[in-house]
């Protein structure tokens, strides 16, 4: 009785990692052809052509909370973008530090008496100034509500069409927002669309913009860079083909303002804003048969301050379980709907089973076959083929990601720099994953004891967006 | 006791898989390495490529009798690609005469001939580059070829013939064209604009106008979208099927579009029929009225763009504001008396918020 219980958890926990790895295969075979043709069909994007003045403007919300430190270089990038029309909004969510006055002494900036249109409610605005030398950049100065209230607020102040969120520490290539507006000239369904986001540890950084893809020295950062790869090149390349993409980052995202005031703007009650929005977009325009498109952009076109210490690194993961966790189970109606689609039948239950409950089954499996091992009751051999299906099968996934970046951008120019990612991609397998699936059990736990949510504070490794 | 003991076949091939999993791992590894060294002795030759008919296109700009470097073979084909790809580059940048030369250029090197070539290509890239060269080397002989493709449903190559189209006879593609315009909405419109602007006004005006004639009863989001075309492209002689649009439609896309049209072409014999929609039961419309008449608007409009202040809709309030403060007769003194007069606060607050918009526009 005992035995056959111990080979049917062997058995679990390989089929387990099977399913996985087999997922996220299958993701990396549909991520291939999509990558391949986006490559070959943007062969005539870098010839210069006549601007018809056709593009939609978009409005920039860039939600900050005690950044008196970076977010003047912060709004100087933003203002460098290269796009024919956008304007910049700052949402000061009632910061304690100086980020108001630094952002109206640097921008010359004067409170008007705007009308604050209420589309999504929102902690109460102060005061909205406009700058007096960029015209197209506002300030929004409101009680602190957090940064889905920021958005909201953001999101009312807005006059186009399109709004990008962005996180204050986000890097941009000055093209970045025509390369993710592209999908809404495309396809008139479209709803939101993201991008890549890539490491910056290790980039030069000038002027707020990326001049040199890089490698940061600190191994966890390196690990991370492996890690993205992985995340986005197939992880949300390939739903993309399946229009179920479940997750567009909050560090740079475009949205149709329209369709995100209908369903009620960002919820202020989560702390994983981001996916929440989206998950609820496919279930509230699925319940509505509507026709949408979520895209998601290839191209590396925000890159962000990964965590060098453990301690950020680990709160940050936390944070992504729940924020996971919050929009899997407000949004639960997704879940197999008869409307559902490839969202609600294939996407959510695959992020409910392998990322949500993921680590409880994996932080069992580990130490069921490590003690098995010790106290003989799991032979060698299964031993090995457990490491083959999570490990190995891991080691693959890596090695593949960074040939996908190697058929697409190859970002970083140098054969030191191959050959170090090469090494990466196996080391990431090995006890890094291992460390993030304990910290997102932890997640669980916190979220199973209702524990109180945090942002934890961010250690900032670069330099780059420190005021000048 | 485990798991070995209970089913040994299935261990067997997950070890078995375990090796095969680690050597495609150091297979995909080797690839990546390869592809890398590849990339390196690409961009080197493609450099040293560059390097010497860098200078020849750029001196074909001014004269187009240069020396050319000697061209002793023809090119390879990925010397093909590095060369069309400059060469259209430098196309695109210049105008006049200096287009003429670099297609003389590409004439005396064999690229006319490889390009039509590479049109049936099965490499998306190769055609996408040669559908552009043909069109820039406005090669008559491809006109059919270029027909079918701007049929084709991969938008990058159906474009790119459009506009090949337009290169090489704007008046005889445009008829061929506008159908598709109108209906394929996944053509971007930045780059069907610029298609247009390309082609010219006295070419795209008769064939948009009647092709938004034409859809605006069965199709009227398609009539609407070639209405903006049209206001965008300054296309004045479009007016009188604009106003036979607006005369005969109910659908609010296509009204907005046309009343926006009628603010942007600003003639003075519009006025009555934009007036007519400041009451429009929908805002999207009452907004361009409003646009409208701020551009547009006579000293008795006032009094309507006045009214329009304390609309139900914010961006009706707004434009309205805005129309307001855009009449050549009304300053900034005026604007003050006409909030002192409102008694609604939604009115007084736009216009307001108006107001110091302007004057930190004018600081």
């Amino acid at each position: 009785m005992v035995a056959e219980l111990v080979a049917a958890l062997q058995i679990l926990f390989l089929v387990y990692f099977l399913g996985l790895n087999g997922v996220y295969i299958m993701l990396n075979l549909l991520a291939i052809p999509v990558l391949v043709r986006t490559m070959r069909e943007r062969s005539l994007e870098d010839l210069p052509y006549v601007h018809a003045g056709f593009e939609p403007p978009v409005s920039i919300l860039a939600p900050a909370y005690n950044e008196e430190t970076t977010i003047a270089a912060t709004v100087r990038s933003l203002l460098q973008l290269v796009y024919p029309e956008y304007e910049i909004i700052v949402v000061n969510d009632g910061a304690k530090d100086r980020t108001l006055e630094v952002l109206i002494r640097e921008f010359d900036l004067l409170a008007v008496p705007e009308t604050y249109r209420i589309q999504v409610e929102t902690q109460p605005v102060r005061n909205i100034y406009q700058s007096v030398t960029y015209p197209n950049l506002r300030v929004v100065d409101k009680a602190n509500g957090g940064k889905s209230d920021a958005l909201n607020a953001g999101i009312n102040c807005a006059r186009y069409p399109l709004f990008c969120c962005i996180d204050a520490d986000s890097i941009l290539q000055r093209d970045s927002l025509k390369r993710v507006v592209q999908p809404f000239l495309d396809d008139p369904t479209t709803v939101v669309s993201g991008g890549t986001i890539r490491v910056a540890n290790g980039c030069d950084i000038q002027g707020g913009f990326l001049t040199r893809a890089g490698l940061p020295k600190h191994p966890l950062a390196l690990i991370q860079i492996v890690e993205y790869l992985r995340a986005f090149l197939f992880g949300r390349m390939g739903w993309t083909p399946l229009n179920a993409v479940l997750i567009i980052s909050g560090a740079f995202g475009v949205f149709d303002k329209k369709t995100v005031v209908e369903i009620g703007g960002y919820r202020a009650d989560t702390i994983g804003e981001d996916m929440e929005l989206i998950v609820r977009m496919h279930r509230i325009l699925r319940e509505q048969g509507r026709p949408y498109r979520i895209a998601f952009v290839p191209d590396p076109i925000c890159w962000t301050d990964a965590p060098e210490d453990l301690k950020t690194l680990r709160n940050q993961r936390i944070r992504w379980q729940r924020g996971l966790s919050d929009s899997l189970m407000l949004n639960r109606g997704l879940l197999f709907h008869p409307r559902g689609g490839t969202p609600g039948w294939i996407a959510f239950p695959f992020m409910l089973f392998f990322e949500l409950w993921g680590p409880i089954i994996e932080v069992a499996g580990y130490l069921f076959m490590i003690v098995g091992l010790i106290f003989g009751f799991v032979s060698t051999e299964a031993w090995g083929a457990f490491l083959v299906v999570a490990v190995g099968l891991g080691i693959l996934l890596s090695t593949s990601s960074l040939l996908l970046e190697e058929v697409s951008f190859h970002m970083y120019p140098r054969l030191g720099h191959i050959l170090t990612l090469a090494f990466v991609s196996v080391l990431e397998n090995v006890v890094y994953r291992q460390l993030i699936t304990i910290w997102r059990l932890t997640g669980m736990v916190q979220i199973i004891t209702k524990q109180k949510a945090t942002w934890g504070k961010m250690v900032r490794t670069s330099s780059w967006n420190q005021n000048q | 006791m485990g798991l070995d003991t209970y089913s040994e076949p299935f261990l067997g091939l997950v070890l078995w898989s375990g090796f095969a999993v680690f050597g495609l791992s150091l297979l995909l590894l080797a690839l990546v390495l390869g592809m890398r060294l590849r990339l390196f002795a690409e961009e080197s030759r493609r450099r040293r490529f560059l390097e010497t008919w860098r200078p020849v296109l750029m001196l074909y700009t001014t004269d187009s009798h240069g020396p050319l470097p000697p061209l002793d073979r023809r090119f390879s084909r990925r010397d093909m690609l590095a060369f069309l790809n400059l060469w259209s580059y430098y196309h695109e940048l210049v105008k006049g005469d200096a287009k003429d030369n670099l297609n003389s250029l590409a004439r005396l090197v064999g690229v006319d001939r490889e390009a039509r070539r590479m049109l049936t290509s099965g490499n998306l890239r190769e055609r996408l580059l040669a559908i552009t060269a043909v069109g820039l080397l406005r090669e008559a002989s491809a006109w059919e070829t270029l027909v079918k493709i701007a049929s084709w449903d991969v938008p990058a190559a159906s474009l790119a013939a459009a506009r090949s189209l337009v290169l090489i006879d704007a008046s005889r593609a445009l008829p061929l064209l506008v159908p598709l315009i109108s209906d394929r909405n996944e053509w971007p419109t930045p780059k069907v604009g610029s298609l247009l602007l390309e082609a010219g006004k006295e070419v795209i005006t008769a064939p948009l106008a009647e092709g938004a004639l034409e859809a605006a009863a069965e199709r009227p989001e398609s009539a609407a979208r070639l209405v903006r075309y049209l206001a965008a492209t300054r296309c004045f002689q479009a007016l009188p099927a604009i106003r036979q649009i607006v005369d005969g439609s109910v659908h609010e896309e296509l009204l907005s579009e046309c009343v926006a049209a009628m603010g942007e072409f600003a003639d003075p014999t519009d006025l009555p029929v934009v007036r007519q929609f400041v009451t429009h039961p929908a805002w999207p419309v009452r907004v361009q009225a409003a646009r409208a008449l701020g551009k547009m608007g006579a000293r008795e409009d006032q009094r309507r763009l006045v009214a329009m202040l304390d609309d139900s809709e914010w961006w009706v309030r707004y434009r309205a504001a805005q129309g307001l403060a855009s009449l050549p007769f009304v300053g900034l003194h005026h604007l003050q008396g006409i909030v002192d007069s409102l008694t609604d606060r939604y009115a007084r607050d736009i216009l307001n918020q108006v107001i110091a918009e302007r004057i930190l526009r004018e600081w």
